[in-house]
């Protein structure tokens, strides 16, 4: 079995090999950057056009592509599928910027008549504020990458883009991308058949089915990943789908939700360790809920941090003292801050609390939770 | 034939074409490049991309950010690639201040045979990603350069090239740069023009007009290009004024 490490040091053997024999025909070929989540330092990666996404999962015989990502490593993989699709077909793809979300926005959408939007769910929320009416039926596909699908969400876009399928991809860039999608047809939200070439094992599976997702593709040239845990758990669902795929698999969320993925950012429990290191004797132990809101199609994300100090109460200045520090400090993507994202309108506050009691823990060591979203 | 003379057959193409009006209704029945009248960014901003796209193949569709709104500007892949944004490399990086422009430039990397890394928006990331990838070339504007500047000193061996983009440049604040890359060439380019001039970077550089264009002097430079591209530029009036320009 293969960890994040065995990943880590087999991107290095794959990087090294591309240098000293170069690709021969680049275009199959995409180096990317991720920062990871395991909070270690960026992992430079050169992945195979093959192991990605066919054309068919990006634009489905579609001419008119909107890929809404923050990574411009997964704006140029959709720019460089578009330009793979078949010899003859005419296929236009647009990477919107978070930049772009501007007044007028709205006129170009309405030029350009998207077919397609591809992308982060929070990201494509935020975009659809801009499309008409007129705009929303010409979309006949959403599909999302990256992000657990909520069922409020899901509902949200399914009236905001009536005519629109919507369509899941199961990626995680450290295994080259492209993983599992649903576009079968027949699969709920969070329901996977395997990419072609792909195998999925579950690890230690409980009563339930549920264990650890492990991954098998090929990523580079001869190099595979062979049963890699992707820090994901799941479960096989039985039974052939009605597509005739014999192979389905429910994605339950990440091993131990050590982090929380919402609104385009990441929580991450080593951050709040880092930052909240800033207050020895004070911060005893800490639990972090989230949860993002949705009002009129705009989704913001909340956030409670709950801090165990027993006997203790604390002027409002000094709550408040505590939560602009944390907020200033506290990286939630590689570059900004929660503090940045406030003031952007991508997150509410933070909001403080204090407990007198210890927490419970169960049987996982976990301190971030993702709740149910509020509308 | 020359590029002149390449650009009126564009022209009488253009004049007739039944995919677009756009020019068509702008020239008037004039068919005589050198009494055209000249288009400006205003018409790009003020008339929809889809009636301005004289063709329709796999490309790119950018958002071009002006003080005044945005506008759409598409590039189909082939003609991406006939473009002068770089030099020949085996490890280019683009690291560009506009996103779009930044995705058209890797694109350009591809069409060319190169496999690009392109720089995500924060530098030190970037500065990682460059110096584990083992870069040999840059293509950057004059903004992004300097978020660069720490990575490009701490390197032993200069770059083979560094091709900076823009539309206007400050020869004296990027002089320096000349230390880290045997070669430094400064890029006339707009978004929706393409680029359209070079000249290697000196306090007082001489920018000479790029194959398969035409360059004119009057207050401000006035571009054309030969190749048929989705929105043709022919005789675009841009804001660069032709004092900036030596060697047109």
């Amino acid at each position: 079995m293969m960890e994040r490490e065995d990943v880590v040091a087999l991107s290095r053997v794959i990087l090294r090999d591309a240098l000293s024999h170069p690709p021969e025909d680049p275009s199959s070929f995409l180096v990317r950057v991720t920062s990871g989540t395991s909070g270690t330092q960026p992992l430079v990666i050169i992945t195979e056009y093959s192991s990605e996404a066919p054309a068919s999962a990006v634009a489905g015989g579609m001419k008119r592509i909107i890929s809404c990502s923050g990574s411009m490593g997964v704006r140029l993989a959709n720019a460089l599928i578009v330009r793979k699709t078949a010899e003859g077909a005419v296929v236009q793809v647009l990477p919107l910027d978070p930049r772009d979300l501007l007044s007028g926005l709205d006129d170009l959408l309405k030029d350009f008549r998207p077919q397609v939007i591809y992308g982060l769910c929070s990201y494509v929320m935020k975009m659809s504020t801009f499309v008409r009416p007129s705009v929303a039926h010409c979309i006949r596909r959403l599909t999302f990458v990256g992000e657990i699908l909520l069922p409020e969400v899901e509902r949200h876009l399914a009236g905001r883009f009536p005519d629109a399928e919507q369509d899941e991809q199961y990626m995680a860039s450290e295994t080259g991308g492209y993983i599992a999608n649903r576009l079968c047809g027949h699969l709920p939200r969070n329901h996977y058949h395997p990419a072609l070439g792909v195998t999925i094992r579950i690890l230690d599976a409980d009563e339930e089915g549920v264990g650890d997702i492990l991954i098998s593709k090929r990523i580079f040239r001869t190099v595979r990943l062979e049963d890699y845990r992707v820090g994901d758990i799941g479960r096989f669902v039985p039974g052939v789908c009605p597509c005739g795929e014999p192979v389905t698999f429910e994605l339950l969320g990440r091993k131990g939700i050590d982090y929380v993925k919402l609104v385009g950012a990441l929580l991450r429990r080593q951050e709040f360790d880092r930052v909240l290191a800033a207050f020895p004797g004070l911060i005893r132990d800490y639990r972090v809920e989230a949860r993002q809101s949705t009002k009129r199609g705009v989704m913001q994300g909340l956030v409670t941090l709950r801090i165990h100090y027993p006997g203790g109460t604390f002027s409002a200045d000094l709550v408040r003292e505590i939560r602009e520090k944390i907020e200033r400090n506290l990286f939630v993507t590689p570059s900004k801050t929660f503090a940045d994202l406030v003031s952007q309108g991508v997150f509410k506050p933070l909001i403080v609390e204090f407990s007198d009691g210890p927490f419970t823990q169960g049987h996982k060591d976990v301190k971030l939770k993702l709740l149910a979203s509020t509308a | 034939m020359s590029t002149q003379e390449n650009i009126q057959k564009l022209v009488t193409k253009v004049s007739s074409a039944a995919e677009s009006g756009f020019y068509h209704s702008l020239w008037a029945g004039k068919t005589d490049f050198s009494d055209l009248p000249t288009v400006s960014r205003d018409n790009f901003l003020y008339t929809p991309l889809s009636k301005r796209r004289y063709k329709n193949e796999k490309g790119l569709v950018k958002v071009v950010h002006d003080s005044r709104g945005l506008f759409l500007s598409e590039w189909s892949f082939a003609d991406i690639g006939r473009e002068e944004y770089g030099l020949p490399a085996e490890r280019p990086m683009v690291f560009l201040t506009d996103p779009h422009e930044a995705i058209e430039k890797s694109m350009w990397c591809y069409e060319r045979n190169m496999l690009p890394l392109v720089g995500e928006k924060d530098a030190t990331i970037t500065s990682y990603a460059a110096s584990r990838y083992q870069i040999d070339s840059l293509i950057t504007d004059a903004e992004a350069l300097v978020k660069l500047a720490s990575y490009l000193e701490s390197r032993q061996e200069p770059l083979d090239s560094i091709s900076i983009l823009g539309s206007s440049f400050s020869p004296e604040s990027l002089v320096p740069y000349r230390a880290y890359a045997a070669r430094v060439r400064l890029v006339l380019s707009l978004p929706e023009t393409g680029s359209f001039a070079q000249a290697e970077l000196a306090a007082a550089p001489r920018f000479e007009t790029l194959p398969g264009c035409v360059v004119e002097r009057e207050e401000t430079l006035i571009v054309s290009k030969e190749t048929m591209l989705v929105t043709p530029v022919i005789r675009y009036r841009t804001e660069i004024p032709a004092s900036f320009y030596d060697g047109a």
